[in-house]
């Protein structure tokens, strides 16, 4: 049987800010246990919540990006729930007041462009980090309190693929902002992904199975492939399938089931009486937007105005920030833009690859000013990568590694057919081979010319240059 | 009505034990307490909108994003009824 395939996702994202939601300790990942708490955290009686203005700002940052109406009324929500992750006994959250409701992404798969809606944006606390033992749960409250987003998407999605670009596009535009660390692995950026099937047409939604906490944007895209197939073979076969939460298992490669869901878990939300609602301020939202960072659409588009580079170049390098910005600092410097691309996702990626080192501390003049010397056939595109790169990446100025080393390139004709009639006359043999047909004789001749000019020549001026003189002896 | 076991249960359940004479009063003070709250119940408030806060005014307050107050891992583990590596150690629940 055809069926239609039915996603939502619900994503939660740690906003980077100095202290917690509520409380004014520090939030820092990786710090020793339980250092980064406060008496609110540990829900200690008597203290009260105090709501976070910069969570707030980059909750209206991650709104207007993605095209939510703000509500300028900020309300929270008690979720009641008797847990040792939360010691108060509740988690402060947004269920009635989503601080953003209806927005939109756009994702682009296989060439296609597609919105997918955003059903809501809410605030909210994180929980602690606990790490169960054998018969003992071990608890870290670092984590409790942070404040985190949970943005709700519609379930528009109809396959992993689009989830995951789903996901990735979330991912950079959070990024972008700079509101959050988007880690997936360290968690800061967490996805729970709702699967259903329906028969193909039907108005009717299937029963869903939620995948919680995948950790990886590949493992979304095999989570989902994978219960998609396992939801369809129950169909196929008769059966039903039954409402549960389920987790990715990466060494099986399967989903795993977790807990089946017996009715909903009642979490007797009510409005939270230690925070009184909030009247944000309309030219302090307008201000927040109005200096809204750039995006990476809008990035997208000034590089094919701007560099003139093709779709697949600007979607790799706007996928790394950090590579992006150096590349447009690189562009202050290079001429030309398709090469410095080029350079920047291979030559100098590779070399950082290897050699480990920050992008931030490249000398972006220097790095333009060597792909400008190969672009201009100064130097050699082997030498280039080989030689002077390694030097540049040291902090050390082109101009000068090029002139120490003996390195710049000989694209003075008049200079290289010297050279050329030269070898003609040493190798008679090879031109006799030549007219023969042999091939590898022109390499070999290209070979002595290199070698006479001490590498310096120009390959392609060499090839050209043999190809005309030999050309001449056979017409003679 | 509740009788005194029921109190003395749940007060066990919350980590602290309560007498038979206090089990008793709390017992007799929930039992006021229910009746009055069956009176506010009898009231009809049917389109009336509900109340939540004191006062209708909202505040215009946030609080800056700036370490103020923090509890030394010592501090914070006082009240712990045992600790690990700085951890707090409960049983497990969690299969």
């Amino acid at each position: 049987m055809e069926y239609d395939v039915v996603i939502g996702i619900e994503i939660h994202c740690e906003l980077k800010t100095a202290t917690k939601m509520f409380s004014s300790a520090p939030c820092i990942f990786g710090a020793k246990a339980n250092t980064c708490v406060n008496e609110v955290d540990l829900g200690h009686p008597g203290t009260m919540p105090c709501v976070n203005k910069e969570a707030v700002k980059k909750a209206i940052q991650i709104c207007t990006a993605l095209h939510l109406e703000i509500d300028s009324l900020v309300k929270f929500d008690r979720k009641n729930y008797y847990y040792s992750d939360l010691p108060k006994g509740f988690q402060i959250t947004q269920q009635f007041h989503p601080i953003g409701k209806n927005g939109y992404i756009k994702i682009n798969v296989d060439k296609e462009e597609k919105k997918i809606r955003i059903n809501r944006i809410h605030m909210e606390e994180d929980t602690a980090k606990q790490f169960h033992l054998n018969d003992i749960t071990l608890i870290d409250y670092n984590r409790a309190g942070t404040p985190l987003v949970e943005i709700v998407s519609e379930p528009d999605m109809q396959n992993g693929k689009e989830a995951a670009a789903y996901v990735e596009a979330l991912r950079q535009t959070l990024y972008y902002l700079g509101v959050s660390d988007v880690k997936m692995e360290e968690g800061s950026m967490r996805c729970d992904v709702n699967v259903s099937l329906k028969p193909k047409g039907s108005n009717v939604f299937g029963t869903k199975n939620e995948i919680k906490n995948l950790n990886s944007i590949a493992n979304v895209q095999k989570a989902i492939d994978y219960e998609v197939a396992r939801q369809k073979a129950l169909l196929d076969a008769g059966k039903n399938v039954e409402q549960a939460t389920r987790r990715y298992d990466e060494a099986l490669k399967e989903t795993v089931l977790m807990r089946k869901k017996e009715g909903t878990v009642d979490y007797k939300f009510f409005p939270e009486p230690n925070i009184f609602p909030i009247l944000l301020d309309d030219a302090w939202i307008k201000a927040i937007q109005a200096d809204l960072p750039e995006l990476p659409d809008v990035r997208k588009a000034r590089y094919a105005k701007d560099y003139g580079l093709n779709d697949y170049d600007i979607s790799v390098l706007i996928a790394n920030k950090e590579l992006a910005d150096t590349y447009e600092k690189v562009m202050k410097t290079a001429n030309n833009a398709k090469m410095a691309c080029n350079w920047m996702l291979g030559e100098v990626s590779a070399w950082l690859n290897k050699n480990g080192g920050n992008l931030a501390n490249i000398n972006c003049e220097y790095l333009g000013q060597l792909i400008n010397m190969v672009d201009a056939k100064e130097l050699s595109n082997s030498q280039a990568k080989d030689v002077v790169l390694p030097e540049v990446m040291k902090n050390n100025d082109p101009k000068v590694v090029v002139e120490a080393k003996g390195l710049k390139q000989v694209s003075d004709t008049s200079a290289i057919l010297s050279i050329v009639l030269e070898v003609l006359n040493e190798q008679a043999q090879s031109v006799e081979d030549y007219k023969n047909g042999k091939d590898r004789a022109l390499k070999f001749m290209v070979g002595q010319v290199m070698k006479k000019s001490k590498g310096q020549a120009n390959p392609q001026i060499v090839n050209k240059l043999l190809l005309e003189e030999l050309a001449k002896i056979i017409n003679n | 009505m509740k009788d005194i076991a029921y109190f003395k249960k749940l007060a066990h359940q919350l980590m602290f034990d309560l007498s038979d004479d206090e089990a008793k009063d709390i017992a007799l003070e929930f039992e006021t307490l229910q009746k009055q709250l069956s009176i506010l119940e009898a009231i009809d408030t049917t389109n009336v909108e509900e109340m939540i806060y004191p006062f209708e005014m909202p505040t215009t307050f946030l609080r800056e994003d700036v370490v103020e107050n923090v509890c030394s891992q010592e501090d914070a583990l006082k009240n712990a009824k045992a600790q690990k590596e700085g951890h707090f150690v409960v049983p497990k629940v969690v299969k």
